[in-house]
Parts: C-alpha cells; sequence; structure tokens
C-alpha cells in the first residue's frame, strides 16, 4: 500500500511539473503577446499624434483663409445675417 | 514516500550492525537511528519550508523587477501634454522622432564620416564632430537629434557604421507663428523653457520617460480662440499696410473672467526659426513692451472722477483756459470754446478737462486709484512676466495731470485692458489669463461701484455715437460698440515726436452688457489719402476695430442685434 501511494505521488509530481512548465510557457507566451500589443497601441498612439499634428498644420486658419480666398470667399459680414422669422416671411 | 528510501540509504553495513543489537536484545541501541533518521527527516523538511517560504515571498512582493529597470542607466526626457486652444484645436502636441547618435568607438573613418554627416546637416560643426568621431574611447555621442522622417531616413542610407537612432519625443507647433509668442517653446530635451510650455513643467504637468510615448494627461487648454487670433493677425496685417504702420498689436479679453481671447503682435515671427525674437521691434508689444498709450487714459481718470471725486457725468467742467506748469502748457487739441460736462470731457478727449480732474483729486489720491485698478503692479499671466509698468520718476501734479491724459506712464497694453476691464464689467478686478476658465473667478476686489462702471460704459458709447465723439468711426450697425481713441506721441530724444505715434482704441463690447474688452494699436501710422494726412486714432485704429468686430463677432457668438432680437 505505501509502494502504491509512493508511485502514485511520483506520477503526480511528474504530472504537476508538466502542466507547471506548460503554464510557464504559456504565461511567457502571453506576456509577449501583451508586451506587443503594449507596443503597438503606443505605435499606433504615436502615429495618431502624427497624424493629428498633420491635420491641425493643414486645417491652420491662416491656410484656410488664404484657399477660402482664392475661390471668392470672404469674412462673413453683418449684413449678411437674418434672423429665422425674416426667411420665413420671405418664403409666404 | 519517506519510508521506502530508508532502507536504500543505510546500507549494507548499518543494515548488518542494526541487525546486531536486535539479536543482543539491547532495546537502547534500536532507538537512537531511528532517532536521527527523523532529525534529517526534519531538518530536509525545514530548508524545503523555507525555499518555498521564500518562494512565495518573491512572487507576493515582485519587487525584484522593479529594482532591475531602475538600475538601467537611460537617457531621459519628458513627455508633455498636448496645448490646445479654447475650442480644442491642437497648438502643439508630442511626435515620435529619431534622433541620430555615434559610437565613436565603432567608426572606423573618423574624417569620411564626418564628411558625409556634414554634407547631410550643413549646420553640423565639421571640425568639432571629425575630433569627437576620432575619440575611439567615448561610446557614445549625439549627431542631430529631433530629425524629421526624411532627415532619419537620409541618414540611415549613408550606411556608416558606429551610427544608431534612438527614438525621442520632438514637440511640434501645427500653428507656427500664430501662437508661438504665447506658447513659448522646449529645449532638446523636451523641457519647457519660456511661454505656456514652461508654466506646464512649473505646474508638474510633464513625464520622464526613457522612450516616446503618449502622454496621458488632459491637454491643457489655452483661452485663446485660434479663428479669432487668425482674424485679429489679417486685420492688423491689413491696417498695417492701409495706414503704413511699423507694426500693429491687439489684445482681446473676456470681460469678466479676464481669459485671454487672442493677442498678436506684428511684426511676428516663429521664434523656433527665428530665435533673436527678443529684440526690440520683433518683440510681443502686448506682453513685453509698455507704452504711453495716450487719450484711451481718460477712461481711468473718468472712474477717478465718478467714484473718487462723486462727480457725474453732467458736471460741468470749465476747460477753456488751458493748464500751465512753468514752461509747459497744457491745451485742446480741437478747443470747444465752451465748459464741457464730465461726459464731454470723454467723448470729445478734453486734455484739460482730464487734467483738471488730477488735480482735483491730487496725486496720492490718484495714485492710490491707480494701484487699485492694477495699473502698478507688476503682473504675469501663465505665458510669463507682463513688463512692470513705467512711473514717472518724480510723480507731482504735472506728472499727474499728464497722467490723466496718458502720458507719463507707460503700460503693457494687456495690463491696461485688464484694468479697462475692471472698470467696464461692472466694477469686478480682472487678472488676465492664458487658461481657459470654466467659471468666472470668485473673490476678485471690487474696483469701482456698478453705478460707476455703467455710467463710464454709457460715456464710451457716447464716444462712438455722439457726432463729437473721437471714436465715431468704430460705429458698426448691429453692435453696441464703446470705445476711446487714443493718439499717442512717441518720447523720443529732447520730447515727444509729433509724427510717431501710437494710435489705439479700447473698445467694450457690447456697451450696455460687456463680453469683451478689445486693445487694438497701431506704431508709428502715416498719414494716408484716405485719413486726409492725419494720424489720429479716430482715423486709423477706431474703423480698424470696427472692421475686426464685424468679422470676429459671431465666432464670440455675438450676432448683430437685428438678428440676436429676432431670434
Amino acid at each position: 500500500m505505501p509502494r502504491l501511494a509512493a508511485v502514485a505521488t511520483v506520477l503526480l509530481a511528474v504530472a504537476s511539473a508538466f502542466v507547471l512548465y506548460a503554464v510557464t510557457y504559456e504565461t511567457r507566451r502571453l506576456e509577449q503577446h501583451v508586451a506587443a500589443q503594449a507596443r503597438t497601441i503606443e505605435k499606433t498612439r504615436l502615429d495618431i499624434a502624427v497624424l493629428r499634428a498633420e491635420r491641425a498644420y493643414l486645417a491652420r486658419p491662416e491656410r484656410i483663409e488664404e484657399m477660402a480666398r482664392k475661390i471668392g470667399l470672404g469674412p462673413i459680414e453683418p449684413r449678411q445675417y437674418e434672423p429665422l422669422t425674416a426667411a420665413g416671411e420671405r418664403h409666404k | 514516500m519517506k519510508r521506502r528510501p530508508e532502507p536504500l540509504r543505510v546500507g549494507p553495513a548499518l543494515a548488518a550492525r542494526s541487525g546486531a543489537p536486535r539479536a543482543s536484545g539491547h532495546g537502547a541501541h534500536i532507538e537512537l537511528p531511528r532517532e536521527r533518521t527523523w532529525l534529517m527527516h526534519a531538518a530536509i523538511a525545514a530548508v524545503f519550508v523555507a525555499i518555498a517560504g521564500q518562494t512565495v515571498r518573491l512572487a507576493a512582493s515582485g519587487e525584484t523587477e522593479t529594482r532591475l529597470a531602475r538600475a538601467e542607466p537611460l537617457h531621459q526626457t519628458y513627455i508633455r501634454p498636448d496645448i490646445v486652444d479654447r475650442r480644442g484645436n491642437l497648438l502643439a502636441t508630442d511626435v515620435d522622432a529619431a534622433s541620430l547618435f555615434a559610437d565613436p568607438a565603432m567608426v572606423r573613418d573618423a574624417d569620411l564620416t564626418a564628411e558625409k554627416l556634414v554634407a547631410l546637416f550643413p549646420e553640423l560643426d565639421a571640425a568639432e564632430l571629425r575630433r569627437h568621431l576620432a575619440d575611439s574611447t567615448r561610446r557614445f555621442m549625439w549627431i542631430k537629434r529631433g530629425l524629421t522622417p526624411i532627415e532619419a531616413q537620409r541618414a540611415h542610407d549613408l550606411g556608416i557604421p558606429g551610427l544608431g537612432f534612438r527614438r525621442e519625443p520632438r514637440r511640434v507647433y501645427p500653428t507656427r507663428y500664430l501662437t508661438s509668442h504665447i506658447i513659448g517653446h522646449v529645449d532638446v530635451d523636451n523641457r519647457g523653457i519660456s511661454g505656456i510650455e514652461r508654466h506646464i513643467d512649473e505646474i508638474g504637468e510633464t513625464d520622464a520617460a526613457a522612450a516616446p510615448r503618449r502622454s496621458q494627461r488632459e491637454p491643457v487648454r489655452l483661452s485663446i480662440d485660434l479663428g479669432v487670433q487668425n482674424a485679429v493677425a489679417d486685420t492688423l496685417a491689413d491696417a498695417m499696410k492701409q495706414y503704413k504702420a511699423q507694426g500693429a498689436s491687439g489684445v482681446i479679453l473676456d470681460a469678466a473672467s479676464g481669459e485671454i481671447i487672442a493677442s498678436v503682435s506684428l511684426p511676428d515671427q516663429d521664434p523656433q526659426m527665428f530665435p533673436g525674437a527678443d529684440e526690440d521691434d520683433r518683440k510681443d508689444r502686448v506682453m513685453a513692451g509698455v507704452f504711453e498709450l495716450g487719450s484711451i487714459a481718460k477712461t481711468v481718470t473718468l472712474g477717478l472722477a465718478l467714484d473718487d471725486l462723486g462727480a457725474s457725468l453732467t458736471r460741468i467742467y470749465d476747460t477753456r483756459e488751458p493748464l500751465r506748469f512753468g514752461r509747459y502748457t497744457i491745451a485742446e487739441q480741437y478747443p470747444p470754446g465752451r465748459p464741457l460736462t464730465l461726459a464731454e470731457i470723454l467723448v470729445r478727449s478734453s486734455n484739460v478737462g482730464a487734467g483738471l480732474i488730477a488735480m482735483e483729486a491730487g496725486v496720492a489720491r490718484q495714485r492710490a486709484f491707480l494701484d487699485r485698478l492694477g495699473l502698478l503692479d507688476t503682473i504675469r499671466t501663465e505665458a510669463g512676466p507682463v513688463a512692470k509698468p513705467l512711473l514717472p520718476s518724480h510723480w507731482g501734479s504735472l506728472e499727474g495731470v499728464t497722467i490723466a491724459y496718458g502720458h507719463g506712464l507707460a503700460v503693457a497694453p494687456l495690463q491696461f485692458a485688464a484694468a479697462a476691464a475692471g472698470l467696464v464689467n461692472g466694477g469686478i478686478k480682472v487678472r488676465p489669463t492664458m487658461i481657459r476658465q470654466d467659471a468666472v473667478p470668485s473673490g476678485e476686489a471690487r474696483v469701482v461701484s456698478p453705478a460707476t462702471s455703467a455710467a463710464i460704459r454709457e460715456a464710451l458709447r457716447q464716444a462712438v455715437i455722439n457726432q463729437h465723439g473721437t471714436g465715431r468711426r468704430a460705429e458698426l450697425e448691429g453692435y453696441e460698440i464703446g470705445g476711446k481713441t487714443g493718439t499717442a506721441e512717441q518720447p523720443g530724444k529732447g520730447g515727444y515726436k509729433e509724427k510717431t505715434v501710437i494710435s489705439s482704441f479700447f473698445a467694450v463690447l457690447p456697451a450696455s452688457a460687456p463680453r469683451y474688452v478689445l486693445l487694438l494699436s497701431l506704431f508709428e501710422p502715416q498719414g494716408t489719402a484716405e485719413t486726409k494726412g492725419k494720424i489720429t486714432a479716430g482715423l486709423n485704429a477706431a474703423p480698424m476695430t470696427a472692421r475686426l468686430i464685424a468679422r470676429i463677432g459671431p465666432m464670440l457668438d455675438l450676432l448683430p442685434d437685428r438678428v440676436a432680437g429676432a431670434n
């Protein structure tokens, strides 16, 4: 009986060793995966920052203004405003 | 498990010995080895328990990892939060950039390497570079930091051994010179050294980092409105051409919160591209320069008469005789030939009238009033200190009189605008700020009574709509503009120069319930056909202000009365 118990324990030990190594490797793999994901996220965030800077540069008011003036637009003047009520009356 | 190894370990010799006593019947001899075995088991078990305990402790605390990371010698840089305008438009951000370094020990041909690098980056010092690259005891030196992607690719394409790249954050300013004098700039380690950038460092909003990453912090939201800022810059630039001025400045403040909506100084430039921006004609006139602003100071003098002397707008002052102080005579530019009311002193911009008020108040009370408004303090904003007011070396009654109509006390336009905002906003002191405020700061001191404030606004409105008002060219249909002109002769060698003036217009918008104050100035404008050769503010700064308000009104959420009322 003690002999059987001993054999069982050894087998259990070996089995748990396998399980332990499997878990360890899986953890490492997942950790690498997480690290890679974190790098990708950070890289993407930095890329987004570049794109936002680019967008802000392209949308800077003096550039928009220059382009708008080229196609004949200009700053809005006070007389160009009409109250909504007046617009309604005109359509009557 | 423990039982089974026992016979194996004991071995034949020990088995024979243990067998012998048992045969001889001596019980005491049997107990001893058994005790020893148990002792050994206990000792081994104790060691395993200790190891297990230590493992658990290490696993639980996880300290070792952190210690290793901290011990690593890494170059430190700083990551910064974005800066945005009050509407969220991006003004400054960190981007990932490559920096080029060399490992001189790995560089084979220092001369050739230096030559190729200088061909790529002409700003590098060839001799210096060669000397450092030839020093093979060194293992690290920066060649150039913060490369653009194209530069980095070209450097990479050189294929020189011993060169390498390190990624670093680099600050970029998409709106460039439109806001650069406010935002300031950073050094090569991405630390703020001027303007708002420096403020961000001072309030601890930066993070040290070994590699570029995005700041997790909230963007710093300025009070500036980029669209309005651009409209002011554009209007001032047009006016500079139209009136042949040497420079121009403009500042717009929220009358209650002191938020700086726009602050422009022309000529301007990108301080990153032109490091000599501190030179006199290039400095920020709104904050870094002090000027005698002329008759717009009569707004303050009016406040002195109303609040400290208890006068009303209808009180009569006899302004017919010029004031004489020894060899100085202070006379009216356009003598009306009759006494003026207090309101008319402002509307017609009477120097004698302003002088009479100062003389009535006396130097001490005048000075105390200016001090209460904050015109004599040294103030600062988040963008840095504002130039200190320049007080007369001797403040006697003559100086009091000249200060009353705007000469003898030089202040930065921002400081004047803030003081004047306090006069018209109902009488609460205003502290100019560059950071967007979600609520009007409470607990600020009262500078004048609400009644005084209302009377000042009434007089400022009269100066624009009255037929004798100096500011009548600032009238703009649909917007209730109140304002005061100021044409200040600039001090030069041997007194004031008549033809060299600063023409300013101070405006409050709308006059009945002010939300904004504006102070626009033209520096050294020339007479043109349109102004009939004149250079007074009523003919250049006033119409310029009206043009600007027509353009920015809707941006500031102010629609022409006709429309705003109907909706």
